[in-house]
């Protein structure tokens, strides 16, 4: 924790040497969020680098009052919705909500890699992905997801409904697979 | 990996928790040539931040210096009265040391003179002649002499240099507007501030009586004036390289004359009169006859204006040695510009025309370190296009704050004189400094 303290302090410095040492902490980490909304690995590393970039140029705001690590998941993220706005402006048109019902009991044990799950991710439409990525794995609600990408409360409910019959789809194929497999 | 039962939130959630992708190696390559870039662009930056700091001094204090100038010489008008008289009772003193008893008639006439120096500026019926006129009308030079007894002229013309010190303090106050410090992400941005512009303004002229007037032996000396000017200015940015301004900006032009007569002729006293029947000034100049309100001064006679000469006493005498004639307008500017560098955007290239709106038309008389206004330019027009080119820098401050500087030449397309004979084009160069504000 003193070390990351300590590279913090020396990145608001300007010192190159700390912040390729920040980069190496978190590039890993960095790049699978990016992973995760881009819709291939040239925009991932585009967005890494951006992200990276808006890192080091605004440490100087970062006061020690929270998470490091989040508030550079914070910059990537928004470098990436960034991305969505320039290049897949589609993306972000507001639509008309329809509401889903969802099935809250459906449960799962089967056992999935963190590739097969980020491969099932990566399937989905990048407007399901980015909500589902918003709420699920960034804990957004749907309010601050509504306000971060620019859409209704009303369409990123909408959108997240349907990814997740998207990917329970996903699962339930992969799950029959590895049973037939396994037969 | 997971093995217990969960939802398709947790599914994911738990199964990509702390999950990490190693990136590739030339994604770090890239980041830190681009931070090598941004050092270099930061020092860059400090350079040129400290250099439009430098700029603000300089400009302050020749704007500042310039203000106080133009204040000091109406305000001490009075004081020279009382330091002339001291100074010509000095003089008189000398005088009997250096003048033998055959000039007394001139030490007599130096006292009239100082004495009715003056001629209220209420004696609307006082007028200018040339030094031929006088010179034709010799039988009225002791005439001229007599001046105006029975008036407080000291009085009068305190007042005169309290409303003259009144009409000549302009303020030029930056301005500055209220904004949001909330950033945006529009793509059109507007900015608005105050300008400065210290400035020297000359002409290219054609026609007049200048030409005329070197036939009979008069060297008309003309030259430009400096001035300050400023005001009010709004900047339109698109997302491109191009932006667009307009405002309401205050400037002045104008020059000097100084007509310096032949030998034969006499000293200096080519302005003044009170006994002509004209209240115009046949100035030999290139800008248009001056129409005279108040005298400044009745004159003296051709051969003791010589003898003021020879014996040096005349330096500090109230009469004009020359003619100062602004124009002041009100400029609505319409500026296009152009960023030369898209990596470097400080740095832009502007042109455009301006709309002047007179607003002002005065001839001063100026002596040695003073000036009193006298009347005005005739034939003036009351607007005129004027078109300017300019390299701006234009330095961020603060997120909402930048520092602009620009060397401006402007070129008046037509001549300010409605009078065919008068060809006269003023042009000006002026630095343009300021301090303007993003507000959207």
């Amino acid at each position: 924790m003193n070390e990351l303290i300590d590279i913090v302090k020396a990145c608001q410095k300007g010192k190159v040497s700390a912040q390729k040492r920040m980069y190496e902490m978190f590039s890993g980490k960095m790049f699978a969020v990016c992973m995760r909304y881009c819709k291939d690995r040239t925009e991932a590393e585009d967005a890494l680098q951006e992200g990276f970039i808006k890192v080091f140029a605004n440490i100087d705001r970062f006061r020690f009052n929270g998470s490091f690590e989040g508030w550079v998941r914070r910059i990537m993220i928004n470098t990436v919705i960034e991305v969505y706005r320039k290049k897949q402006p589609e993306l972000l048109v507001d639509e008309f909500p329809l509401l889903t019902e969802e099935c809250e009991d459906d449960t799962y044990d089967v056992v999935f890699s963190e590739q097969e799950l980020m491969g099932m991710i990566q399937e989905l439409p990048p407007k399901y992905k980015m909500v589902f990525n918003l709420y699920v794995l960034e804990g957004f609600s749907h309010a601050e997801i509504a306000e971060t990408a620019g859409i209704s409360v009303g369409t990123s409910k909408s959108n997240l409904a349907r990814a997740r019959q998207w990917l329970k789809k996903s699962v339930e194929r992969r799950m029959l697979e590895k049973k037939q497999a396994v037969c | 990996m997971l093995k217990d039962r969960k939802d398709i939130d947790a599914v994911f959630k738990e199964g990509l928790e702390g999950y990490s992708i190693p990136a590739p190696a030339y994604v770090w390559d890239s980041i830190e040539a681009s931070l090598i870039q941004k050092n270099r662009m930061s020092r860059s930056l400090i350079f040129w931040r400290a250099t439009a700091a430098a700029c603000i001094a300089v400009l302050m204090i020749v704007s500042i210096g310039i203000l106080y100038r133009s204040s000091e010489q109406m305000v001490s008008e009075p004081l020279k009265m009382s330091s002339l008289e001291s100074r010509v009772e000095t003089e008189k003193g000398q005088n009997k040391n250096i003048i033998s008893n055959e000039y007394s008639p001139i030490e007599n006439e130096i006292s009239e003179l100082v004495e009715n120096i003056m001629v209220p500026i209420n004696e609307s019926k006082s007028i200018y002649k040339t030094n031929d006129d006088l010179r034709v009308d010799g039988g009225n030079l002791q005439e001229l002499m007599i001046g105006k007894n029975n008036v407080n002229f000291v009085k009068d013309y305190e007042i005169s240099v309290k409303l003259h010190s009144n009409k000549a303090k302009v303020y030029y106050p930056l301005y500055a507007s209220n904004f949001k410090t909330k950033k945006t992400q529009q793509a059109t941005s507007i900015s608005i501030g105050g300008l400065l512009s210290p400035a020297y303004s000359s002409k290219t002229s054609s026609g007049s009586n200048v030409e005329s007037a070197s036939a009979y032996g008069v060297q008309v000396n003309e030259s430009g004036i400096n001035s300050l000017g400023g005001g009010l200015q709004v900047r339109i940015k698109r997302g491109s390289r191009w932006s667009f301004e307009t405002g309401v900006l205050y400037a002045q032009v104008g020059q000097e004359v100084y007509n310096s007569m032949p030998e034969y002729m006499a000293e200096k006293h080519v302005f003044a009169s009170s006994l002509s029947t004209s209240n115009q000034m046949y100035l030999s100049n290139s800008m248009g006859n001056i129409v005279v309100n108040n005298a400044v001064r009745s004159d003296f006679s051709y051969d003791n204006a010589n003898q003021l000469a020879e014996n040096n006493i005349n330096a500090n005498m109230p009469y004009p040695e020359g003619v100062k004639q602004t124009l002041e307008y009100i400029e609505i500017p319409l500026i296009a510009r152009y960023s030369l560098f898209k990596e470097f955007p400080y740095l832009s290239l502007a042109g455009g025309i301006s709309s002047n709106f007179l607003v002002g038309n005065n001839a001063y008389a100026i002596n040695d370190d003073s000036q009193q206004e006298i009347g005005k330019t005739e034939n003036i027009k009351p607007f005129v296009i004027s078109s300017s080119v300019g390299l701006g820098i234009d330095v961020p401050i603060g997120k909402v704050l930048n520092f602009s500087l620009e060397p401006r030449f402007k070129y008046f397309l037509n001549s300010v004189s409605s009078d065919s004979d008068y060809g006269f084009q003023p042009y000006s160069f002026g630095i343009y400094g300021g301090i303007t504000f993003v507000v959207k």
